[in-house]
């Protein structure tokens, strides 16, 4: 009761802070759209003035012809905010003095390692319009405060990959370069089907930020994977614990040496935690249907919950 | 590459398209051939990935039966049509029209359509199938031809309850193959609108079928009937999300609904070694599958920025899970039937409900200055009644005299942080964080467990050749209110006879825990043509005050890479890796009180340790040749090894643990891939392609290689227990593939 009653507590206090939140947005929104309107022309001589010197100028020394295959190059062409105009300087900034002297970097702004701009300005760029959808909470997340960059995993100027304009061939390539944990991880015997390009790491995560611990997608690992396994939902007049609770007490889903993606090899799996008696609490032997096949599993078949009135011990 | 609308190629796309539908059994070999890591191959053709397609004929020798070998995937034979890929704009490019196959007509193939106008609409549907074979040595002496309802011949079952130990030659003879596969098909249709930069509205449907047979033990008391679990399962599932995001303030609601729904939802099956039901020996069990669940959910996500260059979210989500198939009677016996007492309720009406509240906020007060907070609450609240049953039927043998109500776990999980980051110098910053984690449960052992974690992080990026991430991080968890049974003391409404847990016992996911988390990974780049990682990893938990249970878990990883491109026609790479896990734990033999004599000794302690080492090897590489060949090589090994060994703590322990005192057969699993090919391009627009792919999986498991049906060589006592003989053995497949490849103009 006392869990319900913070609940509500706590449910209320949300709903009111949404509330204010939204309102707030609301409320700034309109203050932007009132300061940014007069910047919304950057042609003529409000553009000289803010030192925007035009697509057509840059494209006068930089030849780029992967660029226009690319998809902000189509997105571009089809511009649909005063931003998006200014072609190639909506990203690199105003280029009025490299323009006037081409050796002069003139605060352009470069993106890569090699840039001299902190990891924020550079993202900044991009968040300027990218700043909604999967990465409203960018800034908010450990990518973004272990220094990471768009174009650490991205790729604008060219296209790589089939989607998403990843810097990598693939989105597991892309994760790998600093996840490599995960790359043998998932060469493991038993794995979901990750190598078989059925499943990628955004299926479950997103990298860009979210309200979940581990960037899951879902408010828990289990509402993760019940997306795939929802004959696992429940709720079961007969459940299991741990089951209840995480999924990964069990199960390790980047990959496992055991079968079915466990944690440990059955039957010590389950005998960490079951310390009754008789067969639960004797070291049987390799040659014994305790242990082969599938071990405890053998009898108690549902453990991941039972719905039948005699299933109490998921036999049923 | 994109291309204009013209008659031509319109016509070229419609035969594809139609052709699909006429080729035999094929496959693009991507998937079936790549070997992992999946390495950016030099193309010949370039990055574009639109306006292709790849034909072409494989052949296939070796020892290919395993069901690893098909596990999630189809590699046939012959003519296979490839990856095709088709984007068709008009001029403007302010309309398109997507299309995308991979593995056409095969049994993991998926096709994929989207089509729009730029920038405001875009309609996608898509089709995919996974296949997921469990094994190909199934056998079963059990007709499974009813789905649910699983048959023994009368004369091999007359034979089998005369004479028990006849199965031991009879059901070898008489068992048949079975299939032990599922498919998953995926229909996908969904629809984005962006009518402005402001709006942004998603809609989406799935409806997956999984079909098939999978391995699932029944049982008898200890006597186990294996057999084949018919799956026919269809998943509903409905998105949508609708977005309102002006300069920095973002507003998403959201609504998730989810709907399962299990086709077979009770598997009955007749015991081969009794003829007719009786108490305490039924004819036949019934185990109730999965049952129908629906689930809902909406969201609420808000974000706007502060002042400070600051920006702060909040997220409501509440969802609710409900099961209410109706209750199966006790027994399917009918002798015993009529003794069970009356269900407490026809249906659960199983509710649960969950509640995330987050809300994080982050400002920079100076310029190289960041902090950042946050709180999460995250609640499962267990609506479901708890019911009483006064006994219930113990696998369908005879009426128990233990009531038990049903356990409605639930818990509350809420974290907080703090952190600071600070830019040290350019491309150099630090991170300090405090997080606390609180969870309060239901029903459970630990009433509450309060888990602190101090961390840092180091992250050096000064330039274009050397990245440097590396964070520790040190947690201590503790436990309040542990009562090892507080399960039993709700689930038996009137008191639990015999032992129960060991008082002492603290299980591993609310004990008193101390974990250290140190990883990195290095990259190094002296050159533009050369650069190394190096990735670690130690994961260390210690379970400091538990006595039994899990007494530690630790892992150490380590991977080395290398690239070197001597010049930018060629590119070569190694890797190495290196992990190791181990754990341990200690438990007791130990019989029930009520028993006589009762035994609960410390001499009886023994304990278990585990250790598993996993070593990645590979390498390879690119090259381009006179520009028009391209020849690829890698290779890859991924070996484990598992050792696990009992100690009895005592040698004045019961012989039952003394005699299990012993270390298992050390187990092992080793995958190798090989894949070379060579590419030739004829003209801009067509190449070909000779690939070779060698594949060599070995596995020795003792707790799998030994199946068979009846098991009584292994374990003398198994009689009346009967198996699938579901192994998964190793394998060793040659590929060879000719194959064509066109690119659009």
């Amino acid at each position: 009761m006392r869990t319900i009653a913070a609940t509500r507590v706590l449910a209320r206090t949300f709903t009111f802070g949404i509330c204010l939140l939204t309102a707030g947005a609301l409320a700034r929104a309109a203050q932007d759209r009132a300061v940014a309107q007069p910047a919304a022309a950057p042609s003529g001589s409000q553009a000289a003035a803010s030192g925007y010197v035009g697509e057509a100028t840059c494209v006068g020394c930089h030849s780029l012809p992967a660029w226009q295959e690319t998809t902000h190059a189509r997105v571009f062409a089809h511009s649909r905010t005063a931003r998006e105009e200014r072609g190639c300087e909506a990203c690199h900034g105003p280029g009025e003095r490299h323009a006037a002297d081409p050796s002069d970097p003139g605060g352009i702004l470069r993106f890569g390692p090699k840039s001299r701009a902190s990891t924020a300005d550079q993202n900044t760029a991009c968040l300027q319009c990218h700043e909604k959808g999967i990465r409203v909470t960018w800034q908010l997340g450990p990518h973004a405060s272990r220094g990471v960059t768009c174009v650490n995993c991205h790729k604008v100027m060219e296209t790589v990959s089939t989607k998403n304009l990843f810097a990598k061939a693939t989105e597991m390539e892309v994760c790998f370069q600093c996840h490599q944990q995960r790359r043998g991880q998932i060469r493991r015997s038993s794995h979901m089907p990750f190598r078989e390009q059925k499943m990628t790491c955004t299926s479950c995560h997103n990298p860009h930020g979210t309200a979940n611990p581990k960037l899951l997608l879902t408010a828990s690992v289990n509402e993760g994977c019940y997306s795939c396994h929802a004959e696992k939902r429940g709720p079961f007049l007969w459940e299991h614990a741990p089951v209840r609770e995480n999924c990964l007490n069990c199960h390790d889903p980047h990959g496992s040496n055991h079968d079915k993606l466990l944690a440990a090899k059955r039957a010590s799996l389950c005998q960490r935690c079951h310390v009754e008696s008789r067969h639960p609490v004797t070291p049987h032997l390799a040659t014994t249907r305790f242990v082969f096949n599938r071990s405890c599993q053998n009898c108690h078949s549902q453990i991941h919950g039972s719905n039948h009135p005699s299933g109490v011990r998921f036999q049923r | 590459m994109t291309i204009e609308i013209r008659p031509r190629l319109i016509g070229l796309a419609v035969v594809i398209v139609c052709g699909i539908g006429l080729l035999p059994g094929s496959s693009w070999a991507q998937s079936a051939t790549t070997t992992w890591p999946a390495r950016a191959q030099a193309n010949l053709f370039g990055p574009n990935p639109f306006g292709n397609v790849e034909v072409g004929v494989r052949s296939i020798s070796g020892d290919t039966a395993s069901s690893k070998f098909g596990e999630y995937r189809h590699i046939p034979k012959g003519l296979f049509l490839g990856r095709l890929a088709v984007l068709v704009e008009n001029a403007d490019k302010t309309a398109f029209l997507e299309l995308r196959s991979r593995e056409v007509r095969e049994r993991d193939q998926n096709f994929f359509v989207a089509a729009g106008f730029a920038r405001t609409l875009r309609v996608e549907v898509e089709w995919d199938q996974i296949p997921h074979t469990f094994s190909t040595t199934g056998r079963t002496i059990l007709d499974t031809s009813v789905a649910g309802t699983h048959t023994v011949s009368p004369v091999l079952r007359a034979a089998l309850a005369a004479n028990p130990a006849s199965a031991a030659a009879l059901v070898p003879a008489t068992a048949t193959a079975q299939e032990l596969e599922i498919r998953q098909d995926t229909g996908r249709a969904a629809v984005r609108l962006t009518p402005t930069e402001s709006w942004d509205v998603r809609v989406q449907y799935a409806n997956e079928k999984q079909a098939g047979t999978r391995p699932i033990s029944t049982n008898f008391g200890f006597n186990s009937i294996e057999q084949a679990e018919p799956i026919d399962y269809r998943t509903h599932q409905f998105t949508s999300n609708v977005e309102y995001a002006r300069g920095p303030s973002v507003l998403q609601v959201g609504y998730n609904l989810s709907l399962f729904r299990n086709q077979v939802s009770a598997l009955s099956w007749d015991n081969p070694f009794i003829l007719a039901d009786r108490v305490g020996g039924p004819a036949s069990g019934r185990l109730d599958l999965y049952p129908n669940n629906d689930a809902h959910n909406v969201s609420v996500t808000g974000a706007t920025k502060l002042p400070w260059s600051g920006r702060v979210a909040a997220t409501v989500n509440t969802g609710w899970m409900l099961q209410n198939d109706p209750f199966l009677p006790f027994t399917i016996n009918a002798a015993v039937a009529p003794l069970a007492p009356a269900l407490p309720a026809r249906s659960l009406d199983g509710r649960i409900r969950t509640l995330l509240g987050n809300f994080a906020a982050n400002v920079q007060p100076a310029k190289r200055v960041s902090l950042s907070a946050r709180y999460r609450f995250y609640d499962l609240a267990n609506h479901t009644p708890a019911l009483i049953f006064p006994a219930y039927v113990s696998y369908d043998t005879s009426v128990g005299t233990v009531a038990r109500r049903n356990v409605p776990y639930a818990y509350t999980r809420q974290n907080a942080g703090v952190d600071a980051s600070f830019q040290l110098a350019r491309g150099v910053s630090a991170k300090a964080l405090f997080e606390r984690e609180v969870w309060t449960r239901e029903h459970r052992e630990a009433r509450h467990n309060a888990d602190n974690t101090y961390g840092a992080a180091i992250d050096v990026a000064p330039n274009g050749w050397l990245m440097l991430h590396t964070s520790y991080r040190r947690s201590t968890r503790r436990a309040a209110e542990y009562d090892a049974e507080a399960t039993a003391h709700f689930g038996f409404p009137f008191g639990e006879p015999g032992l129960g847990q060991l008082d002492a016992l603290r299980k591993f996911d609310q004990a008193d825990r101390n974990r250290d988390r140190l990883d990195g990974v290095i990259q190094i780049a002296p050159l533009e043509s050369l650069s190394f990682d190096v990735a670690y990893g130690i994961a260390n938990d210690d379970f400091v005050n538990s006595s039994y249970g899990l007494l530690f878990n630790n892992s150490n990883t380590a991977s080395f890479n290398v690239t070197f491109a001597p010049v930018p026609q060629v590119a070569l790479y190694a890797e190495l890796g290196r992990e190791l896990y181990s754990y341990a734990f200690q438990s007791r033999y130990r019989v029930p009180a009520g028993a006589t004599p009762a035994v609960d000794f410390t001499r009886d302690d023994w304990r278990r340790s585990k250790r598993d080492r996993k070593v990645t090897r590979g390498g390879g590489f690119d090259a381009i040749l006179a520009e028009r060949v391209n020849l690829n090589v890698a290779y890859s090994r991924a070996r484990a090894t598992g050792l696990v060994n009992t100690v009895a703590l005592d040698p004045a322990a019961i012989a039952t643990v003394l005699a299990g005192a012993v270390r298992y057969p050390d187990t092992m699993n080793q995958l190798q891939a090989l894949t070379s090919s060579v590419r030739y391009r004829l003209r801009e627009d067509l190449a070909a392609k000779l690939e070779y792919l060698f594949e060599k999986y070995d596995e020795t498991d003792f707790a799998n290689d030994v199946m068979q049906p009846v098991m009584t060589a292994v374990d003398p006592s198994a009689t009346q227990n009967l198996f699938l003989g579901a192994r998964q053995p190793g394998y060793r497949a040659h590929i060879v593939v000719l194959a064509l490849q066109y690119r659009f103009p």
